[in-house]
């Protein structure tokens, strides 16, 4: 099945936005990622079994792009994370709090705490989005959680 | 509140702010050329890491390769070598005694959006199918496609736009220049029919 662009657009641009921002950190690097991944879905001969695995296919890709945007010699864009900060309105100090601690992960736990807290994705399917095992999926979900408390103390649940 | 609850709280605050809707179709048109004409990405490369190449070359070395390409019209012994860093090579070759350098490189997107770097046989071979514009001592314009060239200074209009369409085999590349207030002819090519009209571009035989 095929999606029209401009519905997926509607309906994935934030969550794309978000889960690249996660990664690169930066506001214009990510909205690059956002539209480079419609694009190469515009651009792609693959077939989608369902609405879920076209989901999980374009978060995969920003996913993929954003990380090549972090691990880019030529990166384009530079803006520190404080001053973009400051552009965003949380609705709580403790928002605020929980959205800086976890930007200051390890890339590989944001990722996936992001998936599963953000996207509500199961393990399982974090590992097949993440292309890695279940186990490391779970291992970067506790250490993740594991910081995120330590960070964050009463402010974060030990609920999972 | 669970922690799901306050991480989407969180997160909520990130929208993009630009409007890419109408942008995807737009650059998607383009992009299809970046993934079945590597040339597109080849030649941007080139154009964009330039400056920055040759420097690589001299600190890092690498192994060195020959290839033939065409180039102004002309068959030509480049000399590639690799600079050691994600996407980029230094190619090189002698004319009338004076070496021109310059750098490029690319990449080609596989299905999942991972880049792989693109060989630099890839890129001088799509370089080599690829027309060119440049000009020449007197300040003439010429297009290059292969071992065709053509003066086109004439075809420019009051806009400072020339349109012009070569054909090399069964290909048809449709090629725009611009003529820019700093002496520059920068110039987009495309194999697809343009939108615009492709009467508007002039056969060059």
């Amino acid at each position: 099945m095929r999606e029209q662009i401009q519905e997926l657009i509607r309906q994935y641009q934030n969550n794309l936005y978000a889960v690249a921002f996660s990664i690169c950190k930066n506001s214009e690097d990510a909205e690059d990622v956002v539209q480079e991944t419609f694009i190469q879905y515009y651009t792609t001969k693959n077939e989608f079994e369902n609405e879920q695995h076209i989901r999980a296919w374009l978060i995969r890709v920003a996913i993929n792009k954003a990380k090549n945007v972090n691990h880019s010699f030529w990166r384009k864009h530079k803006v520190p994370l404080e001053e973009y900060m400051e552009t965003l309105t949380f609705e709580t100090p403790e928002s605020r709090n929980l959205f800086e601690t976890v930007m200051k992960l390890p890339e590989k736990y944001r990722t996936a705490i992001h998936l599963f807290y953000y996207e509500d994705y199961a393990v399982k399917e974090i590992a097949g989005i993440l292309k890695i095992s279940e186990s490391n999926v779970k291992a970067r979900l506790s250490r993740g959680r594991k910081l995120l408390g330590q960070s964050l103390k009463e402010e974060w649940d030990d609920d999972e | 509140m669970t922690n799901k609850e306050k991480y989407k709280e969180a997160f909520s605050v990130l929208h993009a702010s630009r409007d890419i809707s109408l942008e995807v179709e737009n650059m998607a048109n383009k992009k299809r050329k970046y993934k079945m004409n590597l040339a597109v990405a080849a030649a941007a490369a080139c154009i964009i890491i330039g400056g920055s190449a040759t420097a690589y070359a001299a600190d890092v070395g690498g192994i060195q390769k020959i290839f033939s390409a065409w180039i102004r019209g002309e068959k030509i012994e480049v000399s590639m070598k690799d600079n050691g860093d994600e996407n980029g090579y230094t190619f090189s070759y002698n004319t009338d005694g004076t070496e021109v350098t310059w750098g490029g490189g690319g990449v080609s997107l596989d299905a999942d959006g991972n880049e792989e770097k693109l060989s630099a046989q890839d890129i001088m071979d799509e370089y080599s199918d690829m027309p060119q514009v440049d000009t020449d001592d007197a300040g003439r314009v010429w297009i290059y496609l292969q071992e065709q060239s053509a003066d086109i200074t004439d075809l420019f209009d009051e806009k400072g736009i020339c349109r012009v369409a070569v054909s090399h085999g069964n290909v048809t590349h449709y090629v725009k220049i611009t003529r820019e207030k700093d002496g520059s002819y920068p110039y987009e090519s495309s194999t697809d029919v343009p939108k615009e009209g492709k009467e508007l571009y002039t056969p060059i035989n």
